[in-house]
């Protein structure tokens, strides 16, 4: 379903984002993105979205070569936005309609779809959103406003879902609700994180990228947690002392912050 | 030559910009700049031109509207503010291009420390904008309207300067913090 082939990707300053990344994500696939902060996982979610485009390697959808000059093709274009969506970090960068309801509803009324205002009924009410439905996004809160993004991406029923970092800003309720609402998803889902203990409840398989924004590992998540010198290698883990009453250690582990 | 020598010719080029009345010199002199400049020189360009086209448009058509309705229009005035304009900004992303500005204000702690906070302000509304334009190009399945388009920018506009001024606040209370203001207020 989604391949990319030695991508690699530099910011306008030449500064690396992404380095000869290969990957295949097969459908309905659930997959964790693992990295310290700046390693590429947005980019690379970004990438896989459309809007930056690698500089070398090839990124293909179904087969098809994903590129900038794909996209002047409407109809394509039309196609892959439906059907690849992704859930930006910060939730105002995706919200600018005057009501919840017009939020949700903005995707399918853009395809004409008849049941517009059903979709908007229905994923309110999966994701609790019916109260908000005539209220102004900018009056929510931080884990409403993500609910909304979330409602308005899954109205059009995308066969690829991006999570950036969903979790980042959610209070421990929340993060719960989002857990369990991924996991009964049907949709091939890719969810970058930084917090090791939720990344096994986001997904089977773990892609680590390393600070040198290579691949430093792809497969299942209980082995890329089990791997120690592998998580200090890509500074997911940290030392520092411990007090546990008198006696004083210090080791690597793992603290999850959001 | 050193970053604090081009940030002098840089202040010497804008005072005279400022002080030559000739619509031939001001144009000759961006002539000038844009030939000096490079490899660069198109990037600049269309960076200058960007940046000023709507704030020029819409000053100088209100200028040539009050002018031409007062019968005291001049088509040469007009030509006149928009190459000094013009100039101005071009020789300012020039130099901004070229020299390194935290270099060039070394000389001034007070002044370096307002550069840094200008630039790191900068770099974060940039990082913003950029992520606001990336989400709008992800969720429109079909080449969004004017209606729609407008409204975007105006909630990208609000959540700007929302964001700048939260940034001034957090900014001004943590240099408060950190003793670079004496005032108690």
């Amino acid at each position: 379903m989604i391949q990319l082939e030695r991508v690699s990707h530099a910011w306008s300053d030449g500064a690396p984002a992404l380095a000869d990344l290969s990957l295949r994500i097969s459908e309905g696939e659930r997959v964790v993105v693992l990295g310290a902060n700046g390693c590429g996982k947005s980019t690379l979610l970004k990438i896989l979205n459309g809007l930056v485009f690698p500089d070398r390697g090839a990124y293909r959808y179904h087969g098809e070569p994903v590129t900038r000059e794909r996209f002047r093709d409407r109809a394509w274009s039309r196609d892959f936005r439906r059907n690849v969506a992704l859930l930006f970090q910060n939730p105002d960068a995706m919200l600018f309609n005057p009501t919840v309801r017009d939020e949700i509803a903005y995707g399918p009324r853009q395809l004409g779809l008849a049941d517009a205002g059903e979709r908007v009924e229905q994923w309110a009410r999966a994701l609790g959103l019916v109260n908000l439905l005539d209220l102004p996004s900018y009056r929510l809160s931080g884990g409403e406003k993500q609910k909304v993004c979330l409602a308005a991406l899954l109205a059009l029923e995308p066969g690829v879902l991006l999570l950036d970092e969903p979790i980042a800003h959610l209070d421990p309720r929340a993060t719960g609700w989002l857990i369990d609402f991924l996991s009964d998803l049907k949709t091939t889902t890719v969810v970058t994180t930084h917090n090791l203990s939720l990344a096994p409840e986001l997904g089977r398989r773990c892609l680590i990228l390393a600070e040198d924004h290579r691949l430093l590992f792809d497969g299942l998540i209980d082995e890329a947690l089990r791997d120690q010198p592998l998580l200090v290698r890509a500074n997911l883990t940290h030392r520092h002392r411990h007090h546990h009453g008198a006696l004083s250690h210090s080791h690597e582990h793992a603290h999850d912050w959001n | 030559m050193s970053a604090r020598v081009w940030l002098l010719i840089y202040a010497a080029a804008l005072l005279a910009a400022t002080l030559v009345h000739d619509p031939y010199w001001l144009g000759g002199t961006l002539l000038v700049a844009v030939i000096a400049s490079g490899r660069d020189r198109w990037r600049l360009v269309r960076r200058t031109v960007c940046a000023v086209v709507m704030f020029n448009g819409v000053v100088s058509l209100g200028y040539a509207l009050v002018a031409g309705l007062r019968g005291e229009f001049s088509p040469a005035y007009l030509l006149l503010i928009n190459l000094r304009v013009l100039l101005m900004v071009y020789l300012g992303f020039w130099f901004v291009s070229r020299v390194n500005l935290l270099q060039a204000l070394a000389f001034s702690p007070t002044l370096s420390f307002l550069a840094t906070l200008a630039c790191g302000q900068g770099l974060a509304l940039k990082r913003m904008v950029d992520d606001y334009q990336q989400a709008f190009r992800s969720r429109n399945l079909e080449p969004p309207d004017m209606r729609t388009r407008l409204r975007h920018a105006a909630t990208q506009g609000a959540d700007l300067l929302d964001k700048a001024l939260h940034g001034a606040t957090e900014t001004t209370q943590a240099m408060r913090s950190r003793g670079f203001f004496d005032d108690p207020a």
